[in-house]
């Protein structure tokens, strides 16, 4: 399906399109997902977080097309090679997208109990990692899409900056914490946020390593010593 | 389960008819107990190659081997090589099953009872070629009934069991099972891993799955060059190639 080349079965071929076509759709969902999200924490909009929380079954009908897309393609197809570990990197990605999607209702969830809570501090660095999350889920469905191994360095590099993010927030929100007790509502809350934010930064890093297994083969995962994030 | 020497080797192999040439420098090694498959589309020189391995290009006239076959330690093209003697050594299964019209004990019996062997010994070979072709149970009771009576996948096990009477070391298969149907598929690619821990076998075979589920190693013929050898496990997965890669899923240019 990829490398100029066409199946002889344009059958194949067309089911072959239409599994990555869901899983790009699936990710497209996941962007406007997240940059609804954004702009939900940045005017503590409960309002838009609610209708995020309302788009997420969408993306679980979505997995399980892909699910069975797949099944069908292994059963009766029987793929080799490309095919083979495209099939698979899609049940991979599939469920790390439809992670995602759950991880955004959850940072949905945070952001309605935030909007009933007097806010703690500007926020900067929070919205500044949720850019970071976007531009790499971005970067990690582009690299999917073009099978681009550039696109998945750029998401491999983004992981060690939001870990960087996450543990700076956890520090000022530790200290505000501990200066006032009546802090800890809201900074909790905003402590999930950055963590579910790391936690798709991830995911994203998951995909870009499932492309480089449908490029070239290899197995990247667990390659590396990252340093654990607390 | 493979041994580190060899036990083929073909060296420089081309294989001409008249002036075409159907195979062109092949270079490859056939292991102890490897299950080899051959694969590539219709007329890229497979079959040729793998009936080069016993010499039975000798039968078409226009036939002509170029370079080296090695099976044990022997160039079998060499002057003062007997062919009938390379093809003891070197049995051969085809791709429809062609029993002799005789009974089934007659058709295992056939080339052992050729060298003088007594009537005992005889007995004792058709008994274990049968049931190292796993078919001795199913038989037994009914020897010296035609071999004809039997389904295709029996005759297919009747032509292994023969082809093994001989105490050959390497079984050549040409398609196998293009002739069966799953069930007897299945039962002769379960016989091939059986038969594996005394022989080595070459495979031709067009259906893909099938190489990927018995050989241990995978070689890619087009237009009578070898594209890519390599372990079975590697080379549908991640075939190093284009033209296998094009190959294996099935894509044109």
């Amino acid at each position: 399906m990829y490398r100029g080349m066409r199946h002889t079965s344009k059958d194949f071929e067309d089911e072959l399109d239409l599994l990555k076509e869901t899983l790009l759709l699936m990710g497209g969902m996941i962007e406007s997902m997240l940059k609804e999200t954004e702009d939900a924490l940045i005017t503590n909009n409960a309002v838009t977080a609610a209708q995020v929380i309302e788009r997420d079954s969408q993306l679980d009908q979505m997995e399980k097309r892909v699910d069975e897309q797949a099944l069908q393609i292994l059963a009766l197809r029987q793929p080799a090679a490309a095919d083979l570990r495209f099939v698979m990197a899609s049940t991979k990605i599939c469920t790390d997208l439809e992670r995602m999607g759950d991880i955004i209702v959850n940072i949905c969830e945070r952001i309605t109990e935030l909007s009933r809570l007097k806010p703690i501090k500007p926020y900067e660095d929070l919205p500044r990692m949720m850019t970071l999350t976007s531009r790499m889920i971005t970067q990690s469905i582009d690299a999917f899409l073009k099978l681009s191994l550039e696109s998945v360095d750029l998401v491999l590099k983004s992981d060690d900056e939001i870990d960087d993010y996450y543990r700076k927030i956890l520090g000022e929100l530790t200290v505000l914490m501990k200066n006032d007790p009546a802090n800890v509502d809201a900074g909790l809350k905003l402590t999930f946020i950055a963590k579910y934010l790391e936690r798709m930064a991830d995911h994203a890093t998951n995909v870009a390593e499932q492309v480089v297994f449908m490029v070239k083969g290899l197995d990247i995962r667990h390659s590396g010593n990252p340093t654990p994030t607390p | 389960m493979q041994s580190a020497q060899p036990i083929i080797i073909t060296d420089q192999v081309s294989i001409f008819y008249g002036e075409k040439r159907a195979i062109e420098n092949a270079n490859l090694k056939f292991y102890q107990n490897e299950i080899a498959a051959l694969i590539g589309p219709s007329g890229c020189g497979k079959s040729t190659f793998l009936r080069s391995i016993n010499r039975m290009n000798d039968f078409i006239a226009t036939a002509r081997t170029e370079g080296k076959v090695i099976v044990e330690e022997e160039d079998i093209y060499a002057a003062s090589i007997d062919p009938v003697l390379v093809r003891r050594k070197v049995g051969m299964v085809f791709q429809k099953p062609n029993p002799f019209p005789k009974s089934i004990y007659d058709n295992v019996a056939w080339a052992p009872r050729k060298t003088g062997l007594p009537k005992s010994e005889l007995n004792e070979i058709v008994e274990n070629s049968l049931k190292k072709a796993a078919l001795w149970e199913e038989v037994r009771d009914r020897l010296h009934q035609s071999a004809l009576g039997l389904s295709g996948g029996q005759q297919q096990r009747l032509c292994i069991a023969r082809a093994i009477a001989m105490q050959p070391k390497v079984l050549l298969m040409d398609e196998p099972c293009s002739a069966l149907d799953p069930i007897a598929t299945g039962r002769i690619e379960d016989l091939m891993r059986e038969l594996q821990k005394d022989y080595t076998i070459v495979i031709v075979t067009h259906n893909m799955q099938q190489a990927a589920r018995v050989s241990d190693k995978t070689v890619f013929f087009l237009n009578g060059k070898i594209i890519e050898t390599g372990e079975t496990r590697e080379f549908f997965t991640r075939p190093k190639q284009v033209e296998t890669e094009n190959y294996i899923t099935g894509k044109f240019g």
